[in-house]
């Protein structure tokens, strides 16, 4: 970022509460620019003019339409950073405010001191949000890897087919992180039975080593004995095995 | 109370016992296991502990893969990833599979007594820099999620 000299930062701050107003202005004064819009078509005058480099826009600005009102803000001045700041946080405006652009989810009574530190924060080009709503982001971004990943299993059913009722045994067990010891312990078989039974099955299934087995297994979620089963009892009064096709 | 059941999982010996000591402070926190491999972090996960501290790149690479496993087998498990040259998006791929932070291992055994116990609590232990991370992420996949741009 060119650094125009000393010249502080432009806030231009907006909501429609005169004392909301001067709250911020005080706490940011001396450190930044301060300008204000009181109301909607002042803010999009002052947006487009002059161009600041951090906004603070109170959600309750009237005709905003609160968060929907943000990718218009974002056209008139698209290198305006958007704090967004609310009385009533919740998890979901929030995530969906991160998600169009804003680059601060807040209270509008946010402590003055952590205000300046949030806007310092923003201006450098980081995220602010509350300590606690980071959980919410993580899981979000967690649920909707799931959902991405469902799909990719299902190629995977058909290959348990060509597994022995013995072999899907020693499968199932690797699945649950056990040793070859306690496998042959288990079916009552030596070690080296069970290590050729799985040499087998590397090959079957075309995977090389245990962990791939175990992640394999797991990330079916199946239990491979029940899952075949139920596969094979579909099978009765059809000649031709059911392939399921992969995605 | 009860205990703060911990599982520690990492293949370098050093790394296990600087865990341990950095534990040692907190009374009531409990090392049930440690694991040195991947299989191993695998069965402990039947342990059902609270916090999982799981190395992301000491484990011969899998840390990341064993993450839906844990998950799936004792969801109430919280997990602390034990970091060092892994890089950003392998961090975030971790995060976006069920981890609640991380911790770089050249730290230990400092904060780990805090780390534990802010996730415990139901924070995330990430830095603030990591956010717009997060963010950036989960504004790709909600873009391909819903087949726009």
């Amino acid at each position: 970022m060119a650094d125009r000299g000393r010249a502080p930062s432009q806030v231009l701050i907006a909501s429609p509460t005169e004392e909301r107003r001067n709250r911020w202005r005080r706490a940011l004064e001396g450190v930044f620019d301060v300008e204000e819009a009181g109301d909607l078509a002042v803010l999009d005058r002052t947006l487009t003019a002059l161009k600041p480099a951090i906004l603070l826009l109170d959600l309750a600005l009237p005709r905003l339409g609160g968060i929907d009102g943000l990718p218009a803000v974002k056209r008139l001045s698209p290198t305006t950073k958007t704090m967004v700041f609310t009385g009533h946080p919740h998890e979901k405006e929030g995530i969906s405010a991160l998600r169009a652009g804003a680059m601060g989810y807040c209270e509008t009574d946010l402590d003055p001191v952590l205000l300046k530190k949030a806007v310092a924060l923003v201006q450098k080009g980081e995220v602010w949000v509350r300590r606690n709503f980071i959980p919410c982001l993580i899981e979000e971004l967690a649920s909707l890897t799931d959902f991405r990943q469902k799909g990719a299993s299902a190629k995977w059913v058909s290959r348990l087919d060509r597994l022995t009722p013995r072999e899907r045994e020693i499968v199932s067990m690797i699945g649950k992180g056990q040793t070859n010891k306690e496998i042959a312990a288990r079916l009552r078989v030596k070690e080296k039975t069970v290590k050729a039974h799985l040499t087998t099955v590397f090959r079957k299934l075309g995977l090389t080593g245990r962990v791939r087995l175990a992640l394999f297994i797991n990330e079916r979620e199946q239990d491979p004995i029940a899952s075949v089963e139920t596969h094979e009892r579909g099978e009765m009064g059809s000649r031709r095995p059911i392939r399921l096709k992969p995605n | 109370m009860p205990p703060l059941t911990v599982v520690i999982a990492d293949a370098e010996r050093t790394t296990r016992a600087a865990c341990r000591r950095g534990l040692l402070s907190e009374k009531r926190i409990r090392v049930v296991r440690e694991a040195r491999n991947a299989m191993e972090t695998i069965a402990a996960a039947d342990l059902k502990p609270r916090i999982l501290l799981l190395s992301l790149t000491a484990l011969g690479g899998h840390g990341v893969s064993l993450l839906p496993i844990i998950r799936g087998k004792s969801p109430s498990t919280r997990v602390l990833l034990l970091t060092g040259r892994a890089s950003e998006a392998r961090i975030l791929d971790a995060l976006s599979h069920g981890a609640q932070g991380y911790l770089p291992r050249k730290i230990l055994p400092d904060m780990l007594v805090r780390a534990v116990l802010a996730v415990d609590a139901g924070e995330a232990w990430v830095p603030r820099k990591m956010v717009g991370k997060i963010i950036e992420r989960l504004a790709r996949l909600t873009g391909r999620a819903r087949g726009r741009a």
